[in-house]
């Protein structure tokens, strides 16, 4: 019994954030929010060398090999630095979506970084199309493959400028892939499927959001004086931050037995997703919103970082299902029933 | 380390759970005549039951798992008492009534008490032939512990004891009690003072019930004048009393970890049969949509508390200092606690006003109002983890 990362996956984490942190600097992140498509190709190219859009990927399929702990890991340090542009889309959706079908042809070019994908569930509002070189979309029991050049692609204005939404309209032939059922949030219980695994990846990158939160705030309520002392020293502000502490370490809790079930096709899989899920798409609006609070009006600035963090909450705990679909999910999969 | 993340547990300690589980399923009286929690338990027969099952753990080996087998307890591993512990808890076996001598008066002898002082209660404390009270909290010291003002004189070769305690749990069953009391007026707050066992049963010291809003009477005042008792009762050193009673208070981590998460994901469980058995609106509450996503909610949070706590658990069964993590674990049960209780109050709607002996959710919803003022409010909480685990600076206590 051991709810720790063992070193392998430590040394991962911390390589992870070496390269983030020096990588996808505020600035960067800036230029991909303020940008025509919020496309970030450097750092995808980088990410795709570093082997990581295959984290979970079967050694046979052309990955890593590792499983959906180690993604997760990464994903969570994505999440601390707002990394920007297709790697979510690419690696959490488009990727899994592939591997359900052992589509390896339309893998190689997605693992090496030469294209990028997204998943559609509904067309009007599709994650990162716009920088998408093919789309997988799902409907009618089924998912078919698109590439770009059968599809209109209509970007949207996203209220997170490094994760946007286009519209699609199917205009030519595509490929089919296989039964949706890997894609649908079964009803009944059992181990995870590929919807519960990207549910559980998006929970770890809202983790990482929430960490940033969290350290952003500390360290301002350090410094920042008011009445001659700290505002640290106030217990109001001790008592949101305290909040917000909770709030990170059970989502990290949640997220990470999610991605434990998931790796080892345990039986209650379904059910962590869905109460990761509901957990961090609340608890990541509220402590994003409560580091914008306790900035107090700096934290309401474009200049300063917090609004894109906040915005990106916003998106992730949308996507996948919101807190209310996953609890009323919760409540039907939990296996003590 | 293992391989990787790894939540299940070897084929020894399964076998061990196993045993624990059988032990538990032959001896396990088939009626539970325990009232609850000690907090709230004022019914003599409770109590005797409740004394009667702790001696049968102690002739079972299942008692004081964490304390060394010279000194008549189980000597287990800590992988141990956690299982016993999830078990225990899956089995909603009673509390052994001598709570507060087995967790922490027990183990504070054993590090700080001398052999003369282990010889003459260890023994008592396992058997349940004398009942233990914590004599801390005084009308003016509760969350500002340091602000207590009992004292304790040295008069020849006794201290002698004047003040109160309050919130004294278990005072209407208890025969000692551990004092803490300001030994030098002079010191600064956190010296001067001393960790004092005394005998309830002298005519310096006088107990009163309190009535609780439970109506029940778990707790009382504890009343010292000119209370005697003689000066190798000192445990640790003179004035040190303030460092020997926080080794005190380390003793409740632990072994116990895990044993609120499977006794609230078994309220939970409760909780969900009642949505389902309640008519609402012609058909159950359960499918009411507000009060689903209610329970939606608590659902998700109790299945959060178990992974907290396996995640608090983790460094210590491999001997390392417990994470952030582990400070939560109080806040956070006790605040589901309460929302928990609420809603099944809701559900019920009249039903749940109604004091009757079948609507055991009254009694719990009430009685979790204690449970985020005791062994630390949850304000205390939010300080200790805004202080001690994010590093801000001190607020106004000092």
């Amino acid at each position: 019994m051991d709810f720790r990362l063992n070193s392998d996956q430590q040394a991962l984490q911390s390589a992870a954030k070496d390269f983030l942190r020096k990588e996808v600097t505020s600035t960067v992140v800036r230029a991909a929010f303020d940008s025509p498509d919020g496309d970030s190709p450097e750092l995808h190219k980088k990410m795709a060398e570093l082997g990581w859009l295959g984290i979970a990927v079967p050694e046979s399929l052309g990955g890593l090999g590792m499983t959906v702990i180690e993604q997760a890991v990464v994903c969570e340090q994505l999440g601390y630095v707002n990394a920007p542009g297709p790697y979510f889309a690419t690696a959490c959706l488009a990727i899994p979506t592939l591997v359900a079908f052992k589509a390896e042809d339309l893998l190689a070019p997605l693992l090496d970084g030469s294209k990028r994908a997204t998943t559609a569930i509904n067309l009007d509002a599709v994650p990162d199309a716009q920088i998408a070189d093919a789309v997988a979309h799902i409907a009618g029991g089924k998912v078919t493959w698109y590439e770009k050049d059968a599809l209109e692609i209509t970007p949207k204005p996203a209220v997170d400028g490094t994760r946007r939404f286009a519209s699609v309209r199917i205009t030519g032939e595509g490929r089919e892939l296989g039964s949706s059922e890997e894609l649908e949030f079964a009803r009944t219980p059992g181990p995870a499927r590929t919807v519960d695994v990207l549910a559980a990846l998006l929970c770890a990158e809202m983790v990482g959001c929430m960490q940033w939160a969290l350290d952003a705030t500390v360290q301002y309520v350090k410094d920042r004086e008011a009445f001659g002392r700290p505002i640290g020293v106030f217990q109001a502000v001790q008592h949101k931050a305290a909040d917000m502490l909770v709030h990170t370490e059970s989502s990290r809790s949640a997220a990470y037995y999610a991605a434990y079930a998931a790796a080892n096709g345990l039986e209650d899989g379904r059910f962590a997703a869905s109460v990761a899920k509901a957990y961090c798409s609340d608890a990541v609006h509220s402590v994003t919103g409560e580091s914008i609070q306790l900035h107090g009006g700096i934290g309401f600035t474009w200049e300063h970082d917090a609004h894109m963090y906040f915005k990106r909450a916003t998106t992730n705990r949308i996507l996948l299902g919101d807190a209310s679909f996953h609890r009323d999910r919760a409540l039907e999969l939990d296996p003590a029933r | 380390m293992g391989g990787a993340v790894d939540l299940t547990w070897s084929s020894e300690e399964e076998a061990f759970r196993e045993e624990v589980r059988g032990w538990l399923e032959a001896n396990l009286p088939k009626e539970n005549k325990a009232l609850g929690e000690d907090e709230f338990d004022d019914d003599p027969a409770s109590f005797e039951f409740r004394r009667d099952w702790q001696r049968k753990l102690g002739e079972a080996g299942y008692l004081a798992m964490h304390w060394p087998k010279e000194y008549g307890g189980g000597g287990r591993t800590l992988v141990e008492q956690v299982i016993f512990n999830e078990e225990y808890a899956k089995a909603n076996a009673p509390q052994p009534v001598n709570s507060l001598g087995l967790n922490l008066v027990g183990p504070t002898l054993m590090t700080h008490g001398t052999e003369e002082q282990r010889k003459r209660f260890l023994k008592n404390i396992l058997t349940a032939d004398e009942i233990w009270c914590q004599g801390y909290s005084e009308p003016n010291a509760g969350s500002d512990l340091a602000g207590l003002q009992t004292k304790a004189e040295l008069v020849g070769d006794e201290f002698v004891i004047n003040g109160q305690k309050i919130w004294t749990t278990l005072a209407p069953f208890g025969d000692w009690i551990f004092v803490l009391c300001r030994t030098d007026p002079e010191a600064p707050k956190h010296q001067g003072i001393s960790y004092i066992l005394c005998d309830m049963h002298q005519p310096g010291v006088e107990m009163r019930p309190i009535k609780q809003m439970t109506g029940t009477s778990g707790f009382g005042e504890v009343f010292f004048t000119n209370a005697r008792t003689p000066k190798d009762m000192l445990v640790g050193n003179l004035n040190d009393g303030w460092r020997v009673a926080m080794t005190t208070l380390m003793f409740e981590r632990g072994g116990n970890i895990l044993g609120s998460a499977v006794r609230f994901r078994r309220m939970m469980s409760q909780l969900r049969e009642l949505a389902e058995n309640t008519k609402r609106n012609g058909g159950s509450a359960i499918d009411d949509p507000v009060l689903r996503q209610e329970l939606g909610r608590r659902l998700v949070e109790v299945e959060i508390l178990r992974r907290n706590s396996e995640r608090a658990m983790s460094p210590l069964l491999h001997g390392e200092s417990p994470g952030p993590e582990s400070s939560m674990g109080k806040l956070f049960w006790s605040e589901w606690y309460v929302k928990a209780t609420e809603l099944a109050m809701e559900i019920l709607g009249t039903d749940g006003l109604v004091n009757k002996q079948s609507n055991a959710w009254l009694l719990e919803y009430l009685a979790a109002r204690a449970s985020t003022i005791y062994t630390g409010t949850s304000e205390i909480q939010r300080n200790i983890l805004a202080e001690r685990v994010l590093g801000l600076p001190r607020g106004g206590r000092n």
